[in-house]
């Protein structure tokens, strides 16, 4: 074979193997249409629970964090960048609770719909009541700090209305077919909510105003909804492990104050706080923040179904000695 | 010191399977033309005649036909590449309409005008059992005493709805001198259609795992041998284009080309500046090297890439690679490196984790160089010395064990061999690094390693020991995974 066959082949070879691969590439980036379902992709396990119930039979919802992992600290993986690739509408808590994760993967994504700012990106923090926003001076010395306001407030349920609100709003957006089940559906969330908020806040009544400390500083929102008082920490700051000294501060706070329960999610080590908890009497409550943080929380209202009852039950048998 | 004469043309051609173009010997049938590489010998003074040359031309008609042929196949080879560039156009085209609203970022609202800052300082406290170490890494602790080894301030920020910024200064002390180095500064598309992605400007080229990565990343104090063999002190990094495609498979698959200048300190495998210094420095891997300006697209570094990732469990991620560099080296004007990798990293992280620990992290690469060296005159031992192909390969095997919140314990192994027990560049060599680091915060560590490092031309191994410290102010986003 002379030289020049040679070239020509590999010429052919090589124009072949371009055409090949433009057409892969063009048949791989066509989308979705603007109808059908809706893919969403979000990034904890709450958000996807209230887009369900929203959303119904309209959207295809996946989350890329599970409900007993700790928010702040997902992950990050070339999977994600898959399940991102394809998804037309990307929901996130916001409030920098993601931004250890979550920004690379947009970035990385290839898909320029769900980019911040672009109608596929959704924070639902929008019309929510937002508790400990740092005034004065913030900087790192005092751990790690959420400058904008506590991000974990889908815990209170009125802002899982506003999320909800905010959430359909999006979806009719972007499906304006499906506006009028979206509505009903949204009409049905926000009634269940309502009642359940009633029940909730009847069963917190006789605790109302009570003591508790809480392993991280994630139940702010949750406690003022339920009239709870959060007087201390196990963490001494925000991402900082407990040492021995502030343990001993603790034991005298919770006997000092009569601190009523220890509040902690499970995504934490309980070997420290429930030696606490021998040693003061004070029960200690493991109460999954989100959806799927015990196999027994299915849905958003399982949240506090789930949680507030725990607590009650734990202060009702403290109370007694 | 070369007696090659080129004709003085640009050559489109290359006798290596450059797409499109016939070899330059058919460019001008009837020249004389000398070749400077022992792979093609031919002298020739008429060119062959291509086969489908049909025969019952004149001569003079048959070069007419060959001249048709090859400006038919330039301008189909053409047409590929605007065909190429009209897509991509198109998809700009395409992302740019009906986007009117401004990009607001999340977060307060200074940022949005400002990019984000931060700055992080790496040195490393140390020294060596011998004075003649062979730290290759330009970053790397190579003093004993106290190394600066990485200042480094980086922006960040979204440029505008379709582009996204990066960049990363680096200062460090060398010799009492404070030096700066642009690291990386470059711009990443947020929105081609059909899965597609371009970068550019400065940037590491993405060959591998450890090349793209900086420093105060690394899980050891210094690189590894075989990159600072064949990347040098400062890794693979040049001023070009990236375009990386994200296929849709249902896992990971991404694709990656990318096109380079191929000259400088940051790429001695390819054309190395240390033509400019006087001879006797001027010489690499022991070959002689010459001014090589960059002239035609064959003067450019290639790289071409895959890699895939599979969630093999819930806790256990897996992500493999394979790269290629193809480019220009200055040993002779045609000469050309290979450079070829493969690359593995496991990483099994439960599912629930303390703020990310405990963790288990497995990589390794492989890399192997083929140098064409051209021939030359020794004019000191008045010999000749013919052209040669420079082999050498390498690997480097690294598992961190993240045992404990905010400790980590790593061994690596490193192994190299360029098949030349006398020479520094290319002997056999083994280095063996264990370490400890702790992080009291994620920012700031301090990290303890040693270095057993046996090279083939020396008889005693050397050995090292660092404590390195790392601060990091501002923010800083996530590292690739």
């Amino acid at each position: 074979m002379t030289k020049t066959t040679k070239t020509k082949m590999r010429t052919r070879t090589i124009g072949q193997w371009m055409i090949g691969g433009l057409s892969l590439i063009m048949w791989g980036g066509f989308g979705s249409p603007a109808s059908g379902v809706l893919k969403v992709v979000t990034t904890t396990e709450d958000l996807a629970a209230i887009t369900r119930a929203v959303g119904g039979e309209a959207v295809e919802v996946v989350s890329l964090s599970r409900g007993y992992q700790d928010p702040h600290f997902i992950e990050a993986k070339p999977s994600h960048l898959v399940k991102l690739n394809k998804a037309d509408l990307f929901i996130q808590i916001g409030l920098e609770l993601e931004v250890a994760w979550a920004p690379p993967l947009l970035s990385n994504a290839r898909n320029g719909r769900i980019v911040p700012g672009r109608e596929g990106f959704l924070e639902t923090c929008e019309g929510c009541e937002i508790v400990d926003r740092l005034t004065g001076r913030v900087d790192r010395s005092q751990g790690d700090v959420h400058p904008q306001g506590n991000p974990h407030y889908w815990m209170d349920p009125e802002n899982g209305r506003m999320m909800a609100r905010a959430i359909a709003a999006k979806l009719k957006a972007l499906r304006p077919g499906d506006s009028a089940g979206i509505e009903e559906r949204l009409k049905s969330f926000e009634r269940e909510l309502s009642e359940r908020l009633v029940r909730w806040q009847e069963w917190l009544r006789p605790y109302h105003g009570s003591k508790i400390v809480t392993y991280h500083r994630s139940w702010s929102n949750w406690a003022k909804r339920f009239g709870l008082e959060v007087v201390d920490f196990i963490e001494p700051k925000p991402g900082i492990p407990p040492s021995a000294a502030h343990i001993e501060q603790l034991i005298r706070t919770l006997s000092q104050r009569g601190v009523k329960a220890m509040v902690m999610e499970p995504y934490f080590d309980r070997k420290l706080p429930e030696k606490i908890s021998r040693e003061t009497g004070v029960p200690l409550v493991v109460v999954s923040p989100s959806v799927g943080g015990f196999p027994e929380v299915k849905t958003y209202f399982d949240v506090f179904e789930v949680g507030l009852k725990k607590l009650v039950e734990a202060m009702e048998k403290g109370g007694r000695p | 010191m070369f007696d090659v004469s080129v004709p003085g043309v640009a050559r489109f051609g290359g006798h290596d399977g450059f797409p499109g173009t016939d070899h330059a010997s058919e460019d001008f049938p009837g020249q004389h033309i000398e070749k400077d590489s022992s792979k093609t010998q031919a002298t020739r003074s008429t060119a062959p005649r291509p086969s489908s040359t049909p025969p019952h031309l004149s001569s003079a008609q048959a070069s007419a036909w060959d001249g048709l042929t090859i400006l038919l196949k330039r301008g189909v080879f053409m047409c590929y590449l605007i065909l190429v560039f009209f897509f991509v156009f198109c998809g700009i085209v395409d992302s740019v309409k009906g986007q009117d609203r401004p990009l607001s970022r999340p977060g307060p609202v200074p940022s949005l005008l400002n990019p984000d800052m931060s700055f992080d300082g790496l040195f490393t406290v140390g020294g060596f059992s011998s004075p003649n170490h062979l730290q290759l890494g330009g970053h790397d602790p190579k003093v004993n005493g106290i190394t600066a080894q990485n200042f480094e301030t980086t922006y960040k920020s979204v440029i505008d709805p379709f582009w996204e910024g990066i960049a990363h200064m680096i200062l460090l002390i060398e010799d009492g001198e404070t030096k700066i180095e642009l690291e990386e500064a470059y711009m990443t598309s947020l929105d081609f259609p059909w899965g597609l992605q371009l970068m550019g400007g400065q940037f590491f080229t993405r060959f591998g795992r450890l090349n793209p990565s900086h420093p105060h990343s690394w899980n050891f104090a210094d690189q590894p041998v075989i990159n600072g063999r064949l990347f040098g002190g400062d890794g693979l990094r040049q001023t070009g284009l990236q375009l990386s495609w994200l296929a849709p498979t249902p896992f990971f698959l991404e694709w990656r080309a990318s096109v380079q200048n191929a000259n400088g300190e940051t790429a001695p495998s390819f054309i190395n500046p240390a033509a400019k210094e006087p001879a006797p420095d001027n010489v690499y891997l022991m070959r002689p090297l010459v001014a090589r300006p960059a002239v035609t697209f064959r003067d450019l570094l290639y790289m071409g890439g895959v890699k895939s990732s599979w969630d093999l469990s819930d806790s256990l991620t897996a992500v493999a690679g394979s790269s290629l560099l193809y480019g220009p080296n200055n040993t002779g004007l045609e000469t050309i490196t290979r450079i070829y990798g493969v690359d593995l990293y496991l990483k099994w992280k439960p599912e629930v984790t303390d703020q990310g620990w405990p963790f288990v992290t497995w990589q390794t690469e492989a890399m192997w160089r083929v140098y064409d060296a051209a021939e030359y005159t020794d004019l000191g031992a008045s010999t000749f010395v013919p052209a040669t192909i420079i082999q050498d390969s390498g690997w480097y095997s690294q598992v961190v064990y993240g045992f404990t919140r905010g400790w980590t314990a790593g061994i690596r192994l490193d192994w190299v061999d360029g098949g030349n027990s006398a020479s520094v560049e290319l002997d056999q060599r083994t280095r063996i690094t264990p370490s400890l680091t702790y992080y009291p915060s994620e920012f700031f560590k301090i990290r303890f390693q040693y270095n057993y490092d046996k090279a083939q031309h020396r008889a005693d191994p050397i050995h090292a020991v660092f404590v390195q410290f790392e601060f990091l102010m501002g923010a800083h986003g996530a590292h690739q995974f």
